[in-house]
């Protein structure tokens, strides 16, 4: 018996060993299954199932200023987003929220309600109403973070900034044509999940900043840029126009220093604003330059050799008919050389200007000035402009073109146009982007000034500013533009509206005056038009003062130091002081008509002169000027000191010595605090202008 | 004693075969609790790590925020006003400017 049981168990202990095999067997048949075969699929089911990809939204890089003043920053904010199908009651949560956020109930239940898995609640929403949905807990609703654009100075500089749209996309101006570097990408970050869905950054945490978009330094000073729309909007006001606007640009570089726009708007609520009002104008409206223009044909004129800077032309006493029209003048002028033409802003003597210059290198140099091109700031909707092709051109065309009608420019081409004589005759390409950061501040790309190219000489831009600068002497038609210790070159402008959708002119008008300052040194173009101005129209009224008020404060505010002022214009200090004897600017060089010269409003008919275009006969205008027609010579119009003395400056104050300094054309090298004690060139001797005179200064109590 | 002397070589041997049994079971465990450890150390690292760039991302909303209230402070419009109002400041008059050399 006992083998048979022995047996018997060796049996089933096989029976039981060979179970315990074949499972083992499956066993490890599936683990290569899952293990070998199956485990790339299988790895990636669970890295899904354990990993989860973080995408970090893109962080619009900001804006600056040339100073590095933030203009346009970005900020996360809570976008609140709900899943329907997860919402326990869709009309008590859309009460709720509605409630929490402001918003109508019935069209939130109506989103609620729809077959969509996913919508939106509201986006960028405020700290407080992320706060009052948070305390709702209600299933189905989340939070989302998404970028917020804000403009911390409000309006200042809004249509040069333009604005973002509700997914993040520039609309307008900087913002759209810079989106792509503002913009950035979205950053990846994989982190492990929890078993309550939390992330783990086992990882690595994401790189700072790496993808976020890249920051812009504008060329625009913000101080100069509040300057330019505080005066902007007095100027409209005061004119109760419907539009202004003024560009400050630096002639050596092309930096447009401000663009501004009376009314703006505020781009941080921007859907508040009709469209109309978010347009950057200086770049997307066109206007006829008027009498501003003339300074550009007699520029080409002057350059082209068809006319000298003392030719005189006659302006027909206010009428005169040519090719079948008669052109008018504001007031009745007889002879004229080429400065009055341009300081009395004669029609007459700038269509017979361009009469002589020829529509050829007329229409050549209007397009080397930059007109009938975008201007190249690369900014969007930067308009052409309107120049008829050449081809189209008549005589009554040309004639009107030297007076700024049957032209259409943009405010930013005729400001660069501007720039390029004050700049010695070379046209800059106007810069609005000084460089490109990125997010720890360093530059990474520069957009350097791009001289377009040479337009007129050096000689000539200098003969055109000495007649630029006549139209702000007194009686002139800019007088108003005058600044107070700087000389200023400028035209005014002033032109009828064409009626919109039919030919011929309407009875609304654009005044501007564009100029830059210091003349012989200048610093900054300035030009100022003021659209459909009441009462007054003229450029020299409505758009002259705002000229004076943003150069004299932007020049204080750039330390531009004043020149001299005319005795009459100081405040006197408190002791009497020696002035200086200021002498007439010196006759210019033309021949006088015979009789000599008259008051150009009062002269008497042309036959009472020998007019020296009817000298030439009716075939001289195209004529080059006869020899014995002076030479070019500068207007020179800034007081010049004679027989200066140094003053006395014994007992004065540092304030008081310095005014009286200023007033006589005198720098003072100023030593110590106090009273003045000494002076190293004693008073009473000779002194140019210029002179440097150390004076030590002493307290009272000390000496 | 022969028999004896069998029986002990028997149980030596047993007990060396034991030992070297737990010296590899003790050294596997102790790889395994090892390898475990550090997973959990990964683990816990990885939170912190997720805890402190959420604190990081906190700080640096926080200082974005202080930049936009102190743009909007040094705004030229409230330091104008304030210098009119608060301190009564003007812009220059002509004459007033001075070059200092």
């Amino acid at each position: 018996m006992k083998p048979l049981v022995s047996r018997w168990i060796r049996i089933r202990l096989g029976v039981v060993g060979v179970i315990y095999l074949a499972a083992l067997a499956m066993v490890l048949a599936r683990v290569f299954s899952l293990q070998v075969l199956d485990r790339p699929r299988l790895a990636q089911l669970a890295e899904k199932q354990h990993t989860a990809e973080i995408h970090l939204a893109p962080r619009r890089g900001p804006i600056y200023d040339r100073r590095m003043q933030e203009l346009a920053v970005s900020l996360d904010v809570d976008s609140i987003y709900a899943r329907p199908g997860e919402i326990r009651s869709q009309p008590l949560a859309a009460a709720r929220l509605a409630a929490a956020l402001g918003m109508d109930e019935d069209a939130l239940r109506r989103r609620l309600e729809g077959k969509r898995p996913f919508v939106w609640v509201k986006r960028r929403v405020t700290p407080g109403e992320a706060e009052a949905v948070r305390t709702l807990h209600l299933a189905g609703v989340g939070f989302f973070k998404e970028g917020r654009r804000y403009y911390p100075h409000r309006d200042l500089a809004a249509q040069v900034l333009g604005f973002v749209g509700i997914d993040g996309q520039g609309l307008e101006a900087v913002e759209r044509r810079f989106d792509d570097v503002l913009r950035g990408k979205v950053e990846i970050v994989v982190a492990t999940r929890d078993a309550l869905l939390r992330p783990i950054m086992d990882r690595g945490a994401p790189e700072d900043d790496a993808d976020a978009g890249h920051g812009l330094v504008l060329t625009i000073d913000h101080a100069i840029q509040y300057i330019a729309e505080t005066e902007i909007e007095a100027a409209v006001r005061q004119a109760q126009a419907a539009h202004g606007v003024a560009i400050v640009m630096e002639p050596r570089t092309g930096d447009v220093l401000a663009i501004a726009e009376a009314p703006g708007f505020n781009p941080n609520v921007y859907a508040d604003s009709p469209a109309e009002l978010r347009k950057c104008r200086a770049f997307s409206t066109t206007f006829e330059p008027g009498s501003t223009f003339k300074i550009f044909v007699v520029a080409a004129a002057l350059e082209s050799g068809a006319i000298r800077p003392a030719d005189r032309f006659y302006c027909e006493n206010g009428a005169y008919g040519f090719a079948g029209r008669v052109i008018h003048d504001v007031h009745p002028y007889g002879w004229l050389d080429v400065a009055d033409i341009v300081k009395h802003s004669s029609n007459i003597g700038a269509l017979k200007i361009a009469d002589r210059l020829g529509a050829d290198p007329f229409y050549r140099y209007i397009r080397d000035f930059g007109f009938g091109a975008p201007s190249g700031a690369d900014f969007p909707g930067d308009l052409p402009g309107l120049l008829p092709p050449l081809q189209r051109w008549s005589r009554i065309t040309q004639g009107t073109i030297a007076f700024g009608q049957g032209i259409a420019v943009t405010p930013i081409q005729i400001t660069a146009a501007v720039a390029a004589i004050a700049n010695g005759g070379v046209l800059m390409r106007p810069r609005l982007v000084l460089a490109e950061v990125d997010a720890q501040g360093r530059r990474v790309r520069r957009y350097e000034p791009q001289a377009v190219r040479r337009v007129i000489s050096e000689d000539t831009a200098r003969i055109v500013t000495g007649f630029m600068k006549r139209v702000t002497e007194k009686g002139g038609t800019g007088e108003a533009a005058r600044t107070a210790g700087y000389v200023v070159a400028g035209k005014t402008g002033t032109a009828q509206k064409i009626r919109e959708g039919v030919r011929g002119y309407s009875s609304k008008r654009v005044g501007s005056f564009i100029g830059f300052v210091p003349a012989d040194d200048p610093r900054l173009v300035i030009s100022v038009i003021i659209d459909e101005p009441k009462g007054i129209p003229y450029g020299g009224k409505v758009a002259a003062p705002a000229f004076r008020g943003i150069a004299e404060k932007t020049l204080t505010y750039l330390n531009v130091p004043p020149q001299p002022l005319p005795p009459e214009e100081i405040e006197s200090p408190s002791k009497k002081t020696p002035t200086l004897e200021v002498a007439a600017p010196p006759a210019r060089r033309v021949p006088e008509p015979p009789g000599g010269r008259t008051p150009v409003a009062q002269r008497g008919p042309a036959e009472s002169y020998e007019p020296v275009l009817a000298k030439r006969g009716p075939t001289a205008l195209g004529n080059p000027p006869p020899p014995e027609t002076a030479p070019p010579s500068i207007p020179a119009v800034t007081p010049v000191a004679l027989g200066a003395r140094v003053p006395d400056f014994a007992g004065m104050s540092v304030r008081e010595a310095l005014q009286l300094a200023q007033g006589n054309g005198i720098t003072i090298d100023i030593e110590g605090s106090g009273v003045a004690v000494s002076q190293s060139v004693p008073a009473g001797a000779p002194a140019a202008p210029g002179t440097t005179v150390k004076v030590v200064f002493s307290s009272p109590e000390r000496s | 004693m022969k028999g004896a002397g069998r029986r002990n070589g028997r149980v030596w041997r047993r007990l060396r075969t034991f030992g070297a049994a737990a010296t590899v079971a003790t050294v596997l465990t102790g790889s395994a609790l090892f390898y475990v450890w550090t997973r959990l150390q990964v683990v816990s690292w990885g939170y912190r790590i997720s805890q402190a760039s959420a604190r990081q991302e906190e700080l640096r909303q926080a200082n974005r925020e202080l930049r936009i209230e102190a743009a909007s402070l040094r705004s030229p419009g409230r330091i104008e006003s304030i210098a009119r109002k608060e301190l009564g400041l003007d812009y220059t008059r002509p004459g007033q400017v001075f070059a200092v050399k």
